[in-house]
C-alpha cells in the first residue's frame, strides 16, 4: 500500500549507501509533500557535507507525523498543515509538547492532462469541480468529456488545505478518487485526458500534466492564493543531532537553495524561537 | 461400558509409562494438547465474534447521537440551503454547458488546430519518454550536486550534457516517426490536412526548443478573437447565465453566515461530549510531569473545562432569526429563475450545444421538485424534533453517501459500498463460472491421466499467487490494456466502451474471476467425481453419447455440489480486499445503471476496500471506527449466510443423487 513511502525509505537508504553502519539515525515521518522529494535531498546533501548521521524517511501523510511522534517512533514529524486541536490534546495527555518549526511555504498546483486545452479556471469553478457540481469539461469551456477528479487521501494535509483555500471548507464530492501520494495523482492525471487533481508545486513538473492558472493569476504570481506553510514538528525542543539537522535545514543557505530548487519557498524567518533556545 | 473397554485396551497395548505430571501420563498430555488447541481455535472465533459485535453494536447509538446533534445545532437547516444551492447550480451548470459549447463551436477550427497541437506534443513526449526521463533525472541530480560541488558535480554535469544530446536526437527521430495518421486518431471527427499537420509539427518543435512559433501565436490570437465575437453574439444567453449565477450570491452569503454559528454549536456539542475525557487527560498529564509549574498550569486547565451541557434552545436562535430572510431569498431566487429561464433562446445553431439547451427544462423540472421538497422540509423544521433509533439504522443501510471526517457533518451510508461489492462480485462470478465449470468437466470427463496431472495442479496453483501481485498487475498492465482495447473504434458498440477510467469494475472483476477459478474448479471437480461411476456406465450403455451423458446425467446429479462451489467462490470474491482496493477505482458513488451493462466501466468502492483504506487513519473508538466495524460485521454476516446456504444445498439436494 505505502509504495511511495517504501520507495522513499529505500531511495533514502540507497542514496546514503550506508544502511548498516552504526551511526546515529534520525527517523523522519509524515507528509508526503515534504517527504517524497525535499527531505531525501536535504538529507543527501547534509550527509555529503560531512555530517555522520543516517536518515530514515517515511511519507504517509501529515496525520502520521503526529501519530508517530506521539508513539515515539519518529524524531521529526513533517506536516503540510498545523497540528489540530485534538492532536494537541493527545500530546498534552501524555505529558508531551509538540513544537513547530517552519520548513517553508508550499504552493498547491491544480493540474490537468497536457492534452486538455483549458489553461485557467476560476476559484469558483475549482470549487464546483472538486465538490462534483461541475462534472463535464464542456461546462467550463473545454472539450466534452466527464471530469475525473483525483484527490489526496484524508490523512493528507493537502486534502484539508485545498478545502480551506479553494472550496469554502465544503466537502469533496463522493465520487472523487483518493490517491495516496502527490506522485500518484500526477501519474493518473498524466494518463487520463479528462483528469484533474491538485499537487504540491514540487511535483507539478511530472510528465503529462500542466499547471492551471487561477483566472489571470499564474502560479508564479505572488498573489496566487493556493499557498500554505509547511512544518517540521518535534517533541519538546530538539537537541543533539536532530537539533543540529533542523537548525541547518531551516536556516542554512544551502538548505534554502535546495528547498527552492525542489519547488518550495524556503522559510522567511531567520530562526524560529524553539531552535534558538536549543542552541544555548 | 465401551469407553472402559477402550481404556483397558490402551493400557494393555501400551507399556505403562512412568512419566507423570499432575497425575497425567504422556498419552493424556498428548490428548489434552490436541484438544486444547481445538478449544483455543473455538475460543478465538468466539472472541472475534464478540469483539466485532461489541464494537459494531455501539455504532447505532453513536450514529443516532450524530444525527441528533446535526439537528439540534441547526446545521440541518443550513444544510437545506446548501441543498437548494446545489439544485440551482445544476441549472447554471447546464446552461453554461450549452453556452460554452456554442462558443467553442464558433471558433471550432482554431480550437481543433490548438488541440491537435497539444496532442502532437503529448505524442512527442510519449515517444521520447525514456530519454526525457533520463534528462529530468540528470537535471535534478546536477541541480542538487551543484550545491556540494567537487568531482561528483562535474560528473553529473557531463551526464546532463549527454542526456540533453540523446534527448535532442530522440526528439528528432520522433518527429520523423509521427505521421499525420497518428495524430488523426485523437480527433477522428475532424479531418486534419497535411499542410496544417506540417505547421503544427514546425510550431511545436520550435516551442519545445524554447523559441516562439508565429503560426501558433496567430492561431491563439484568432481563437480569442472569434470567442470574443461569439460572446457578443450570444450575449443574451450569457446575460441570463450571469444573472442566475449572481442570484445565487444572497443565498450563498446567508448560508456561509449561518454556517459559522451552527458550526460553533457543533463544536460546543462535541466539546461537551469529550469534556470528561479531556479533563482526565489533563489530570493524568499533570500526574506524569515532575515540573511543579507545568503541573499547576495543567491542573488549572483541567479545572477550566466546562462540563455543563450546552443550551441548544438559545444557541439555535440565530438560525430561527434568519428563517424569514431565507424564505424571502428563496422565493426571490425561484421567481427570478422562472422569469430568466423564459428568456432563453429556443435553439442554438450548434447541434450539441442545442442538445444541452433542450435538456434545460428537464433539469429545471428536477430543480423544482427538489426545491419544493426542501421548502416543505425547512418550513416545518424544528431543532428539537425527535429522531428515532430506527432512522439511524435505516440511514446507515440505505444511506447513499459516505462522508467520514467531515468538518461539517459525518455521513455513513452503506448502500454505495454494498452495491459496489455486489456488482463486482456478480460480474466476476459471471466471468468465472463458464471457465471453471468447463475446466472441471473437461478434467473430470475428457482428460486422460497425463492431462489431469497437468491441468489440475496448474489451476490450483493460481491460488498461490498473492492478491497484492494480482492487484499490482491490474494497475500496471490490465488497466492499460483494457483502456486501449476499449478505445478501438470497431468495439465502440460494446456498452461502456470507450472507458474513461483504467481502474473500474471490469478490471477488478476480471482479476477476481481469475482468483476464484481455483475454488470453484476444485469443488466442482470433486462434485463431479462423487457421481457414481455406475450412472455414467448405465447412460452410455443405453446408447447416449458422451456429451449427452455429461449434460443429462452427470451434471444434474452433481448440481448441488456445483451450486455450492459457485456460492463458495462468490464468498471468496466478496471477501477479497487487496485487489479491489487497488483496482476498483475507489469512488464512492451510486452506480449509474442507465447504460445497462456499460456500468462495468465505472469505478466504484467496496466494503472490504473501505475498511482496508480507512482503518489506518481512523481514531480508535470514534464513530468512523465503529462504522468500519459495522461494515465488518455486515461482511461477516454475508459470508456466514453464503456458507450456510451452500451447506444446506449440499445437505438437501446432495442426498438425491
Amino acid at each position: 500500500m505505502n509504495l511511495s513511502s517504501l520507495k522513499c525509505a529505500l531511495t533514502a537508504l540507497f542514496l546514503l549507501g550506508l544502511p548498516l553502519v552504526a551511526q546515529q539515525k534520525i527517523v523522519i515521518k509524515g507528509s508526503d509533500t515534504l517527504g517524497a522529494k525535499m527531505l531525501p535531498q536535504l538529507a543527501q546533501v547534509y550527509k555529503a557535507l560531512g555530517n555522520e548521521v543516517d536518515f530514515e524517511i517515511a511519507a504517509e501523510g501529515s496525520t502520521s507525523a503526529f501519530t508517530s511522534l506521539l508513539a515515539g517512533t519518529a524524531d521529526i514529524g513533517m506536516s503540510s498543515r498545523e497540528i489540530s486541536e485534538s492532536e494537541h490534546d493527545s500530546f498534552v495527555a501524555k505529558g508531551k509538547e509538540a513544537f513547530a518549526h517552519e520548513a517553508g511555504t508550499d504552493l498547491i498546483a491544480v493540474v490537468v492532462n497536457e492534452r486538455n486545452a483549458i489553461s485557467s479556471l476560476t476559484l469558483q469553478e475549482i470549487e464546483g469541480i472538486f465538490t462534483r457540481e461541475i462534472t463535464d469539461w464542456s461546462q467550463v469551456g473545454g472539450k466534452p468529456g466527464a471530469i475525473s477528479v483525483y484527490t489526496r487521501s484524508t490523512a493528507s494535509g493537502t486534502y484539508t488545505s485545498l478545502q480551506e483555500l479553494a472550496m469554502n471548507k465544503r466537502d469533496y464530492g463522493s465520487s472523487t478518487q483518493k490517491m495516496n501520494s502527490n506522485e500518484a495523482i500526477a501519474a493518473e492525471v498524466g494518463k487520463n485526458p479528462n483528469g484533474i487533481g491538485y499537487i504540491s508545486l514540487a511535483y507539478a513538473r511530472a510528465e503529462g500534466v500542466r499547471t492551471l492558472s487561477l483566472g489571470d493569476i499564474t502560479i508564479e504570481n505572488e498573489k496566487y492564493p493556493l499557498r500554505r506553510k509547511i512544518y517540521f514538528y518535534t517533541v519538546g525542543t530538539p537537541t543533539g543531532e536532530v537539533g543540529k539537522f533542523l537548525t541547518w535545514a531551516t536556516t542554512n543557505d544551502t538548505a534554502k537553495a535546495i528547498i527552492s530548487k525542489v519547488g518550495f519557498i524556503p522559510p522567511s524567518l531567520p530562526e524560529t524561537a524553539e531552535i534558538s533556545t536549543s542552541e544555548q | 461400558m465401551a469407553e472402559k473397554v477402550t481404556a483397558m485396551e490402551t493400557t494393555k497395548f501400551h507399556k505403562q509409562s512412568r512419566f507423570r505430571v499432575l497425575g497425567l501420563d504422556l498419552q493424556d498430555l498428548i490428548r489434552y494438547f490436541f484438544g486444547g488447541n481445538a478449544l483455543i481455535a473455538v475460543l478465538a472465533l468466539l472472541g472475534i465474534c464478540f469483539f466485532l459485535g461489541r464494537e459494531a453494536i455501539y455504532f447505532f447509538p453513536g450514529h443516532l447521537q450524530e444525527m441528533r446533534a446535526y439537528r439540534e445545532t441547526g446545521q440541518e437547516y443550513v444544510g437545506f440551503m446548501d441543498a437548494e444551492l446545489r439544485a440551482h447550480r445544476k441549472i447554471t451548470a447546464q446552461l453554461s454547458q450549452a453556452y460554452n459549447t456554442q462558443l467553442r463551436a464558433e471558433a471550432a477550427e482554431e480550437i481543433f488546430l490548438l488541440e491537435s497541437s497539444f496532442n502532437y506534443k503529448a505524442l512527442l513526449r510519449e515517444h521520447t519518454h525514456d530519454s526525457n526521463k533520463k534528462l529530468r533525472k540528470a537535471e535534478e541530480k546536477a541541480n542538487i550536486l551543484e550545491l556540494v560541488g567537487g568531482e561528483t558535480y562535474q560528473l553529473a554535469k557531463e551526464e546532463l550534457e549527454l542526456s540533453k544530446k540523446s534527448f535532442a536526437t530522440d526528439l528528432a527521430a520522433a518527429t520523423r516517426k509521427i505521421s499525420l495518421e497518428d495524430l488523426k486518431k485523437f480527433i477522428p471527427e475532424r479531418d486534419l490536412s497535411l499542410g496544417n499537420f506540417k505547421k503544427i509539427r514546425k510550431g511545436i518543435t520550435q516551442e519545445l526548443l524554447g523559441k516562439k512559433s508565429p503560426w501558433l501565436e496567430e492561431i491563439r490570437e484568432q481563437e480569442a478573437q472569434k470567442k470574443n465575437a461569439a460572446t457578443a453574439k450570444y450575449s443574451q444567453l450569457g446575460q441570463i447565465l450571469e444573472t442566475l449565477t449572481a442570484e445565487q450570491t444572497p443565498l450563498q452569503n446567508l448560508w456561509s453566515e449561518l454556517r459559522e454559528p451552527t458550526s460553533n454549536n457543533r463544536d460546543a456539542a462535541k466539546k461537551f461530549q469529550t469534556a470528561p475525557e479531556r479533563k482526565t487527560a489533563l489530570e493524568s498529564g499533570a500526574r506524569l510531569t515532575n515540573d511543579p509549574e507545568k503541573k499547576a498550569t495543567l491542573l488549572s486547565k483541567a479545572q477550566k473545562i466546562d462540563i455543563t451541557p450546552p443550551d441548544f434552545d438559545s444557541l439555535v436562535t440565530p438560525v430561527y432569526e434568519r428563517i424569514e430572510e431565507h424564505e424571502r431569498i428563496r422565493n426571490h431566487l425561484y421567481q427570478v429563475t422562472a422569469t430568466e429561464l423564459e428568456k432563453i433562446p429556443a435553439s442554438l445553431p450548434d447541434p450539441s450545444a442545442n442538445t444541452f439547451l433542450q435538456q434545460v427544462p428537464q433539469v429545471t423540472g428536477t430543480f423544482e421538485t427538489s426545491f419544493s421538497k426542501l421548502t416543505s422540509k425547512s418550513s416545518g423544521w424544528r431543532h428539537d424534533a425527535p429522531i428515532k433509533m430506527g432512522e439511524s439504522v435505516l440511514a446507515f443501510f440505505l444511506g447513499t453517501e459516505w462522508i467520514p471526517n467531515s468538518s461539517w457533518h459525518e455521513i455513513y451510508g452503506l448502500y454505495p459500498l454494498f452495491q459496489g461489492s455486489f456488482t463486482i462480485a456478480l460480474v466476476a462470478i459471471a466471468i468465472a463460472i463458464p471457465f471453471s465449470l468447463s475446466a472441471a468437466i473437461y478434467v473430470n470427463q475428457y482428460a486422460g491421466p497425463l492431462q489431469q496431472n497437468l491441468i489440475k495442479p496448474t489451476i490450483e496453483f493460481i491460488q498461490a499467487i498473492p492478491s497484492i501481485v494480482l492487484g499490482f498487475f491490474g494497475i500496471v498492465v490490465l488497466g492499460n490494456i483494457l483502456r486501449s482495447v476499449s478505445e478501438f473504434p470497431l468495439l465502440s458498440w460494446v456498452p461502456g466502451f470507450p472507458m474513461s477510467e483504467r481502474l473500474n469494475i471490469l478490471n477488478a472483476s476480471l482479476l477476481l474471476a481469475f482468483m476464484s477459478i481455483p475454488t470453484i474448479f476444485t469443488l466442482a471437480e470433486d462434485a463431479l467425481n462423487n457421481v457414481p461411476k455406475s450412472y455414467r456406465d448405465a447412460s452410455l450403455a443405453l446408447g447416449s453419447t458422451r456429451f449427452q451423458t455429461i449434460l443429462k446425467v452427470i451434471i444434474p446429479s452433481a448440481l448441488s455440489g456445483i451450486v455450492a462451489a459457485i456460492l463458495l467462490g462468490f464468498g471468496r470474491i466478496i471477501g477479497e480486499t487487496m485487489v479491489v482496493l487497488l483496482v476498483a477505482g475507489n469512488q464512492i458513488e451510486i452506480l449509474d445503471f442507465s447504460q445497462g451493462l456499460g456500468v462495468v466501466s465505472q469505478p466504484t468502492h467496496t466494503m472490504t476496500g473501505i475498511i482496508a483504506q480507512e482503518t489506518a487513519e481512523v481514531e480508535r473508538g470514534s464513530l468512523h471506527w465503529r462504522a468500519l466495524f459495522m461494515i465488518g460485521a455486515v461482511l461477516f454476516f454475508i459470508s456466514l449466510i453464503l456458507n450456510f446456504i451452500s451447506q444446506q444445498v449440499i445437505r438437501k439436494f446432495g442426498t438425491n443423487s
